[in-house]
């Protein structure tokens, strides 16, 4: 586990802290205390207990010294209760108005802190602004400069230059009325029908938040899921609003963010990150949030983004999940792969991509041009039905449960078939060497011109 | 990360299948680190001097990209984009089966169409259809 990626605080927590900023802004005063939680394996730092500085608290116009042995003896207490709870940083007041930025103080003390643990945070106070700061220490290990020089009176003196080497970063901070911090509460109705402790270690990606995706995002973040990382470019247009989870007043507004406000609207313990970048562009960015994943769901409904989705499935050995709809809702299928087990996306997209195979046939049955069929893909109930089947395929797949079938079809009249599908002979993604000995029909061979000097321009021989 | 980088072996198969093929392309490096075939091809009295089959990063899968260059076709087509490159199938689909020689030859396909005047005109269209795949692989899987 590395760092704090989200706060959550109770509402009476923050007041709490609010009052004790006036009790003392008010004498000009420095002031600042200790914040006490648990840390989850998602990253999220719950608040369940905020003090003041102690009773031999210092305080002074510019600085403010908290009472760490009133903390350790605080912290025991309140592991008694709960053994999990940890100090998980403090608040800081600085008595003036303007930002809340850390002071060159403030960053050396968060370092001196973050050498022994990685997930303490400050949360600071002006009159006029508050926000919860981290630190991320770029180069621990060349941190001080030392050197000498000579004073007035030629003394050589020692002194040290500190050099830049830890970057401040503002952590997010999700402020929710008390009842709801209570996590057993919130998951009282699926707790004992989830493995709730397996879910909230696990990271879900979900290319594409449009109709699909957006129920996806939603109905996985209602299970408890740890972490959800949404990449999406678009954002939430007029004609978007029948088919998906956003409504009037987030038009203009990035899809990615609108799923994530919605997931920690209904489940402020899950962690979302949001990307809003072209898959077909950022390859690379792409690579490095599904390498970190433990599922990739397709849910862009293009076959060129879940084409790449399934290069990235296989490479990096993740397991994936792929939706979509027939056109005009006429039904649709959801697709499980398992890398190297079963199926991957291409063993069966494979079966069926030929050169120039437009489904002109389903364009003249509903009297539409090809462009017009794809926009009128079919009713947000037709879309959320194989979403919906996804969702609890992706449940399943997290929770390490052996699915019996990972081909899913079904018709709009809800005949639904669930299929055992088995890998293709030749696929050549994820069959590569029967693949490659059916298109050269006989074994490949062995090619020692290449790489022998990668500067050289490849392919020439010698 | 370059494909040909960590998966050589496929590399190999492309290398291979122009060779035995006996397309007489050569394969290049262009600034971006993409590999590439280039070489000329003459379709129905028409010579380009510069066509090129270019790798994407992510090869095999996202689509090679062909290039028509030296001289560029006339924008008379949707299917000729302003740098020079051709669409020979929509990027839905492309599949990691396509190889550098099925491009060339779809290019040939293309040209040979393109100086005919027999292009057809298919537009982006991303929803699966059910009746090219529903039936297909419920035929393929068998019963």
């Amino acid at each position: 586990m590395s760092g704090v990626k989200k706060v959550l605080m109770r509402e009476s927590d923050l007041r709490k802290i609010e009052d004790e900023k006036i009790k003392w802004a008010k004498k000009g005063l420095e002031t600042g205390g200790y914040i006490f939680g648990k840390l989850y394996p998602n990253g999220l730092a719950h608040v369940t207990y905020v003090s003041d500085g102690g009773p031999n608290a210092r305080r002074t116009s510019i600085s403010y010294s908290g009472d760490n042995v009133y903390a350790t003896r605080l912290q025991e207490e309140l592991q008694m209760q709960d053994p999990e709870i940890v100090l998980l940083g403090e608040y800081h007041v600085h008595p003036w108005h303007g930002q809340a930025n850390l002071s060159g103080g403030d960053i050396d003390q968060l370092v001196e802190v973050k050498r022994k643990r990685d997930w303490f945070f400050v949360l600071l106070n002006t009159l006029d602004d508050n926000a919860i700061w981290d630190v991320e220490i770029d180069n621990p290990a060349g941190m001080y400069l030392f050197g000498e020089w000579k004073d007035e009176t030629g003394v050589r003196r020692g002194c040290r230059y500190i050099l830049p080497r830890a970057s401040p970063k503002k952590l997010r901070c999700q402020v929710v009325k008390d009842q709801i911090s209570d996590k057993e509460k919130l998951l009282d109705r699926i707790l004992k029908i989830t493995k709730s402790e397996v879910l909230i270690g696990k990271k879900v990606i979900i290319v594409g938040v449009g109709s699909g995706g957006s129920v996806i995002a939603k109905y996985l973040g209602c299970t408890g899921i740890g972490q959800i990382i949404l990449i999406d470019p678009e954002e939430l247009e007029v004609e978007n609003l029948i088919r998906h989870e956003g409504g009037v007043g987030e038009i203009g507004k990035l899809k990615v963010e609108i799923c994530k406000q919605i997931i920690e609207s209904h489940n402020p313990f899950t962690v979302v990150e949001t990307y809003s970048f072209d898959v077909t562009k950022s390859y690379d960015k792409l690579c490095e949030l599904a390498g970190g994943a433990d599922l990739i769901i397709g849910a862009s409904g293009s076959m060129r983004v879940n084409n790449i989705l399934n290069g990235l499935s296989l490479q990096f050995n993740k397991p994936a999940l792929y939706g979509g709809v027939f056109e005009k809702g006429s039904g649709g299928f959801v697709l499980a792969v398992k890398p190297f087990e079963g199926p991957c996306l291409n063993c069966l997209f494979g079966l069926t991509s030929k050169s120039y195979s437009v489904d002109k046939e389903a364009a003249r049955n509903y009297g539409l041009d090809e462009e017009e069929l794809h926009k009128q893909q079919g009713l947000w109930v037709d879309i959320s039905f194989p979403a919906l089947i996804l969702t609890k395929m992706a449940i399943a797949i997290l929770e390490g449960n052996e699915l019996d079938y990972n081909l899913v079809v079904y018709r709009s009249d809800l005949e639904l078939k669930k299929l055992k599908a088995a890998r293709r002979k030749d696929c050549a993604a994820c069959n590569f060497e029967n693949w490659a000995e059916k298109q050269l029909e006989e074994k490949i061979p062995s090619l020692r011109f290449l790489f022998e000097d990668e500067e050289k321009v490849v392919g020439e021989k010698e | 990360m370059q494909w040909y980088l960590f998966n050589k072996e496929r590399l190999k198969v492309e290398i291979e299948l122009m060779e035995r093929n006996g397309v007489n392309f050569q394969l290049c490096q262009d600034g971006y680190g993409n590999l590439l075939w280039r070489g000329q091809l003459f379709v129905q009295n028409h010579l380009h001097k510069d066509v090129r089959l270019v790798y994407p990063e992510n090869f095999p899968y996202t689509q090679i990209k062909i290039y028509i260059l030296d001289p560029k076709l006339p924008k008379t087509s949707i299917h000729v984009h302003d740098d020079g490159s051709i669409c020979v199938m929509k990027p839905e689909e492309w599949s990691p089966d396509w190889t550098a020689y099925a491009m060339y030859l779809k290019a040939i396909e293309f040209l040979n169409a393109f100086y005919r005047g027999e292009l057809d005109s298919p537009l982006q269209f991303s929803a699966y259809s059910r009746e090219s795949f529903l039936e297909r692989l419920l035929e393929a899987l068998g019963p």
